[in-house]
């Protein structure tokens, strides 16, 4: 009896272990990277070590959230996959919240990854109190730098104009609403949160100046359920377009949109697959897969470091296809808007204020 | 401000209030019922999120709502299993445990969602369960449309903490749970077998913690999203303090979280010059000020978190 227990025990023990290995993220993909040596030898060059030629070889990316999230970490989890198909050895660490940021960050560079990326403004701060300590390895964060501070050449920021695809949404959400109530459900206070918001609601404002837009912040961007209940909260009031940018919270949002036939608009990805046909009027585009993978040929170039600021212009930040809800009228003049931020005609000046 | 006091105000709020705290209800009452027995049950939040998973893919390969419900269960009992397999017979610290086990389940379900779904851009659904209006009581003005139209579980939710006070109160078991709570050794004394009794009282919270899950991703949302139950097991935790291990109080209790969880996102939407951590905070600082005010001479059961050496004397 007791050395069946003691087995059962071991057991136990070594399932439980065995899972959790198994079940943690941040899984390394270490393929040999045979495909630059395939392409070199068809192309009839020299095949001495092409690998010399890169100048990065390893590549770790910190998310804030799940790969699932069908959004910002999904997004850049296929750009990821793009550049391991390209042979570079990558890794990726989810979930990583302020406590762990710094070390998170320490790890991957000890480890010998010479491209490090946090993923999100809020990896900033801890990204330039590494950065200095690791001056071979080049550092990329997807959003404005921190504010007032000495910034290591070998971090490069990348501060998309997001607030001008929100703009254009909040500018066809005024048009589409027939109760001149339109919602935005984001999920927390960064400044490229911030910034859609104040965003949506300057083009909802400067569509139709008399609507009402109701904002939530969540405070989280993970929890689906509380999302669904902010969008009927919303949808009780009155609101009958929301734009959401809250990952997985927003997609409960999308629930609550289906289920009350409610318009939506979608974010990061074209969301219109995840509600009935129509009601997702279009999705504002980030093309984070892009963003990182641009990356590398820019560090070849030794250009790599400061701040880009790319926007609907640069075809960074998108607009998805209408929905067949939105007339031909309106989507007119959605594009029209749309065009004037490209040409340049109309200049936005991204609000962070979070009130 | 007068809009807030108007039916059409509080009627939709109260009603999503009490969706809001399903998941409180079930987790909080099983908790209450394990820590009656001695044992805390940390790993709640694991069990629920393990949960939600486990119900989401039955319901989606079988089409039945009910088998995934009932999946969501076993799995949240499968997890206490391991939980009072430790605590009970190892006699191994239960807080350690169970936030082992909490870490557990969440590489643990993403894992297991990934296996089998994938990272794609679709998104697997399922129906939600419907509502279904109580004939009659539906029709009481204010509290018919509150309590009466909504999905299965709630009213399941109730029932299960109607049972478990009567249990606790009125039955011979539940002075068996009080008394391996209190004092084992004198429980034991007494002819009560006090491993039976907190496995059993371990294995109904894990019981509860499940359908809690459940109702999160096949209640709710529809699917299944990575960590969705988000710190409701924790919530769970202290809503049993708050409610001093009595399941009618857990309800009222969680009830209160819920709703104010509730008016929070609706006091944001209707726009306020608050800064909006004010309105996220608001929930905790309810259930931390209501903890100060109702929280003087608590008395948790005697033995509570202490392991139980049957053998020794």
């Amino acid at each position: 009896m007791k050395n069946l227990k003691r087995i059962l025990t071991l057991l136990m023990s070594a399932v439980m272990l065995l899972t959790l290995l198994a079940g943690c993220g941040g899984e390394t993909a270490e393929e040999p990277s045979s495909e630059p040596s395939e392409s070199a030898a068809v192309s009839g060059e020299s095949s001495s070590a092409p690998e010399e030629e890169k100048a990065v070889s390893k590549i770790a990316i910190l998310l804030p959230g799940y790969i699932t999230d069908q959004s910002w970490n999904q997004g850049a989890y296929e750009g990821l996959l793009e550049l391991e198909a390209q042979g570079y050895e990558i890794a990726y660490t989810e979930d990583v919240q302020a406590a762990d940021m710094e070390s998170t960050f320490r790890t991957y560079c000890e480890d010998g990854y010479d491209f490090v990326i946090g993923h999100g403004v809020q990896y900033g701060d801890a990204c330039v109190r590494v950065a200095a300590d690791y001056p071979d390895v080049n550092f990329f964060i997807t959003g404005n730098p921190p504010e007032g501070e000495n910034l290591p050449g070998n971090i490069a920021f990348y501060d998309y104009k997001e607030f001008e695809g929100a703009y254009v949404c909040g500018y066809l959400a005024a048009l589409m609403s027939e109760s001149g109530i339109i919602g935005y459900i984001g999920g927390g206070d960064n400044t490229t949160q911030c910034s859609d918001k104040n965003a949506y609601v300057q083009g909802a404002k400067a569509a139709k100046p008399e609507i009402e837009v109701k904002t939530v912040i969540t405070g989280t961007f993970n929890d689906s359920s509380v999302g669904k209940e902010t969008a009927i909260a919303m949808i009780e009031q009155g609101a009958d377009v929301i734009l959401q940018t809250c990952d997985e919270t927003g997609l409960g949002a999308f629930e609550a949109c289906n289920e009350k036939d409610v318009f939506c608009i979608g974010y990061t990805s074209d969301q219109s697959g995840l509600v009935d046909e129509g009601l997702c009027l279009t999705s504002l585009l980030v093309s984070i897969p892009t963003m990182i993978t641009s990356q590398i040929d820019i560090i070849a170039a030794g250009e790599f470091g400061g701040l880009e600021q790319p926007g609907l212009a640069e075809g960074v930040i998108g607009i998805a296809p209408y929905s067949t809800e939105v007339s031909a009228e309106i989507q007119q003049q959605v594009e029209t808007v749309k065009q004037s931020l490209i040409d340049g005609t109309l200049v936005l000046t991204p609000d962070y204020s979070n009130n | 401000m007068s809009e807030i006091l108007s039916a059409a105000f509080l009627i939709p709020l109260l009603t999503a209030g009490v969706r809001m705290s399903v998941p409180l209800i079930l987790g909080s009452v099983g908790e209450v019922v394990s820590e009656k027995t001695g044992v805390m049950n940390i790993g709640l939040e694991g069990q629920m999120l393990t949960a939600a998973l486990i119900s989401f893919i039955t319901a989606y390969y079988t089409g039945s709502l009910t088998l995934g419900i009932l999946a969501g269960g076993v799995s949240g009992m499968l997890g206490a299993l391991l939980i009072a397999f430790w605590c009970v017979s190892r006699r191994q610290d239960q807080s350690v445990v169970g936030i082992m086990f909490n870490i557990f389940a969440i590489g643990f379900t993403n894992f297991l969602y990934r296996a089998i779904f994938g990272v794609s851009t679709e998104k697997a659904k399922v129906e939600i369960l419907p509502t279904i209006e109580i004939p009659g009581f539906s029709k009481i003005p204010w509290l018919g449309e509150i309590l009466f139209r909504q999905n299965i579980l709630v009213y399941l939710a109730l029932i299960a903490a109607f049972l478990a006070l009567f249990v606790l109160r009125r039955t011979k078991f539940g002075l068996q749970i009080e008394a391996t709570g209190e004092n084992p050794k004198a429980a034991q004394a007494s002819g009560i077998r006090v491993r039976r009794v907190r496995y059993a009282g371990n294995l109904f919270c894990g019981f509860m913690a499940g359908i809690g899950g459940a109702f999160l991703s096949c209640g709710i949302v529809g699917t299944f999203t990575e960590n969705m139950s988000a710190g409701r097991g924790f919530i769970c935790l202290a809503v049993t303090i708050l409610a001093r291990w009595n399941p009618a109080f857990a309800v009222v209790a969680a009830l209160l979280f819920g709703t104010v969880q509730a008016l929070q996102l609706r006091l944001q939407a209707l726009g306020s010059a608050l800064p909006y951590q004010f309105f996220v905070a608001l929930p905790y600082v309810v259930t931390l000020v209501s903890l100060a005010v109702f929280g003087w001479n608590i008395h948790a059961p005697g033995d509570l978190g202490k392991p139980y050496n049957e053998e020794s004397r």
